[in-house]
């Protein structure tokens, strides 16, 4: 593992641009399939004249730099994990369905919020039937209503997203706990670097995508992919930027994801879909290291969006930051990595 | 004979303002700390009534006529929680029961949720650990004290200290309440805080030139009641939620008032959805109302 810190200045005006960012995405709900929420904030932020598209599957693409020219693309995604409601029963509870991997303990019997048509709605989530854990699918919720007909008044309806209240809370300086910082880290990374690039100066196409569905199988990326192959368009090195679950935690007892949350970004050398180019990886440590970004590289599990891209023959070096209590209520991570990952999709770009 | 005793009850309602109580129950109070919701409730004393705080800590308010109350109502505070046992090199705090008796919070509802610690001059948030489904680990089929480890953003122990943070602070579970459809709300202690916000509303209802006679509330913390002198009151009554198994949240209205107990039901209760119906609660500070009037159950 490699690692460098001694050129990188870190400014207060950094970390707060780091959390405001991070906060402003945080605050509203993506459920796997509903990711409207999150694209319309995403398009609100990016840079003023900045062009983009939104293509039929959902997924956001911004461009930059001389179009064609040794395309490089970075890839975050803009789903969260949680659920969709499947039926509204007679008495008034919903059944619901899990939209992607995660422990079902810490979402049950909590807060949560059915984002229907009228506006978020508050309730309470209940467990299902007595079964043991890992044959237990999802939850119930309770919104206080006692027939389908209360619940449909309060503009609720199949299909649905349920989340759970969230708040970006900084337990210290740098380290921030919220619900969804699983993948809204790597778009506000995304965010960050595009902020500070000039369009002009650029020596390459530069694209940046925000995906949808990636939670229930990479299936946003894999349809980007598909599209750009079809159209000619797709990058010569693409850049998934996401978690890197992290062990630093009492709680895990693994021999891998060996990363500090503090510590800077980390290059997912290895995870379930990727094994990254040794070269590739040697390369962006060096670059790190030559501009002072802390960076790291490990191996983790998980999947990644840009092995979708991999099957046309498209380079795949993930990029990604420390996170601890992956796909639970209390996600954790350090903004020092944050920024240490604006800093290198930066310094990749400008290549 | 159970519409008629509703009946009766319903011409006794107090009206609860609902974003006050969720904002009233939303304050962490955990046992031996419960400052704080005893300056909410001070704070929304009506200006006539006599409040004093006695040494064990409990907030007595007295009001009517006379020299000495001869009835006394009491409402409970000091919610189940955790204590801070010891702090990790790694500034995580490891945790205790605060209560060697009675209640204890349930410690697989308090992994992977948010926290707050409840120290004597601050509080301060954090998480308690839980952990990663991509790294497969399980948690044992028990979850105990030696699971839990709260997270507040230190680096150290000296860390967690410079902020203010002690061993015996105690460590409350995620104090959100959710507000239902049908008036219902939803929360970890919602019912025991209904109950001393019931007091507080019934007081607020009352006129005090309708009362014939001197009357009592107090509100105590923990081991609080050891200090008050029950031979002092001809009569006494506490005022507690109960669990129910009534299935439908939003229940008629259903207060049960008997010599020295007033309930509220309270569904899924010493859960972090225990849930109750403002309509309930209305008709319970109705009846504490009509006894602090009346003297009469």
């Amino acid at each position: 593992m490699v690692i460098a810190l001694a050129l990188w200045a870190l400014s207060d005006a950094r970390l707060e641009e780091a959390h405001e960012t991070l906060r402003a995405l945080v605050e509203v709900t993506g459920v796997t399939t509903r990711e409207g929420p999150v694209r319309e904030r995403l398009i609100e932020m990016l840079p003023a004249g900045m062009r983009h598209e939104v293509d039929e599957k959902g997924n956001l693409l911004v461009r930059l730099g001389p179009e064609g020219r040794e395309p490089v693309m970075f890839v975050a995604h803009m789903d969260e994990t949680g659920f969709t409601l499947t039926e509204i029963r007679d008495d008034g509870l919903l059944r619901t369905e899990r939209q992607g991997g995660f422990y079902l303990h810490p979402f049950e019997d909590a807060p949560a919020l059915v984002h229907g048509s009228k506006g978020p709605v508050p309730g309470i989530t209940r467990r299902g039937p007595a079964v043991p854990e890992e044959r237990r699918r999802s939850v119930l919720v309770d919104l206080g209503c006692a027939s389908r007909a209360e619940v449909e008044a309060l503009g609720v309806s199949i299909g649905d997203g349920i989340g759970i209240p969230k708040r970006l809370v900084r337990l210290s300086e740098t380290r921030i706990t919220a619900r969804s910082l699983d993948d809204r880290v790597g778009c506000a990374a995304q965010v960050m670097a595009l902020r500070r690039l000039d369009p002009s100066k650029l020596r390459r196409e530069v694209a940046f995508a925000f995906v949808v569905e990636e939670e229930t199988g990479l299936k946003g990326a894999a349809a980007l992919a598909e599209r750009l192959s079809k159209e000619g368009r797709l990058p010569k090195r693409v850049h998934a930027v996401d978690t890197f679950v992290s062990a630093d935690s009492p709680l895990e007892d693994s021999e891998i994801a060996q990363a500090r949350l503090g510590e800077g970004a980390v290059i997912r050398a290895i995870d379930n879909t990727t094994k990254a180019p040794l070269a590739e990886v040697d390369r962006i440590l060096a670059l790190a290291k030559a501009k002072g970004i802390p960076l790291s590289a490990g191996e983790t599990r998980g999947g990644n969006d840009g092995s979708k891209f991999e099957a046309f023959g498209v380079v795949n070096v993930p990029l990604a930051w420390p996170l601890r209590c992956s796909h639970s209520p209390v996600e954790t991570m350090d903004l020092r990595d944050l920024v240490a990952l604006a800093d290198l999709i930066q310094a990749l770009a400008e290549e | 004979m159970k519409a008629a005793v509703l009946v009766l009850l319903q011409g006794a309602l107090v009206p609860i303002d609902a974003d006050a109580f969720v904002e009233f129950a939303s304050i962490p109070a955990p046992v031996g700390r419960e400052a704080r919701l005893l300056e909410a409730i001070r704070a929304r004393l009506p200006d006539w009534a006599e409040a004093r705080v006695d040494a064990a800590g409990n907030l007595h308010v007295e009001v009517g006529p006379g020299e000495r109350p001869g009835e006394l109502v009491l409402a409970p505070l000091g919610d189940p929680a955790l204590r801070v046992a010891s702090i990790d090199p790694g500034g995580y705090l490891r945790v205790k029961h605060a209560e060697r008796r009675g209640a204890f919070l349930r410690l697989a509802w308090v992994e992977g949720r948010p926290v707050t610690v409840v120290g004597e001059k601050a509080e301060i948030e954090g998480v308690a650990l839980v952990n990663s489904i991509h790294l497969r680990g399980r948690r044992p089929e028990t979850v105990g004290e030696d699971r839990i480890w709260i997270d507040v953003g230190a680096a150290s122990a000296d860390d967690a200290r410079e902020r203010g943070i002690r061993e015996g602070d105690r460590i409350a579970p995620d104090p959100r309440v959710s507000r239902l459809a049908g008036d219902a709300c939803a929360g970890w202690f919602v019912g025991r805080r209904a109950c001393a916000f019931g007091l507080l509303e019934a007081l607020r209802g009352l006129d005090p030139s309708r009362l014939a006679q001197r009357r009592a509330l107090v509100w105590t913390v923990e081991g609080g009641e050891r200090a008050i002198d029950h031979r002092r009151f001809t009569r006494m009554a506490t005022v507690d939620a109960a669990a129910s198994s009534d299935p439908v949240v939003r229940a008629p209205a259903q207060s049960e008032h008997a010599a020295g107990q007033i309930t509220l039901r309270a569904l899924r209760l010493g859960g972090p959805t225990e849930t109750v119906a403002l309509a309930d609660l209305a008709v319970l500070a109705g009846v504490v109302r009509e006894f602090l009037e009346t003297g009469e159950w």
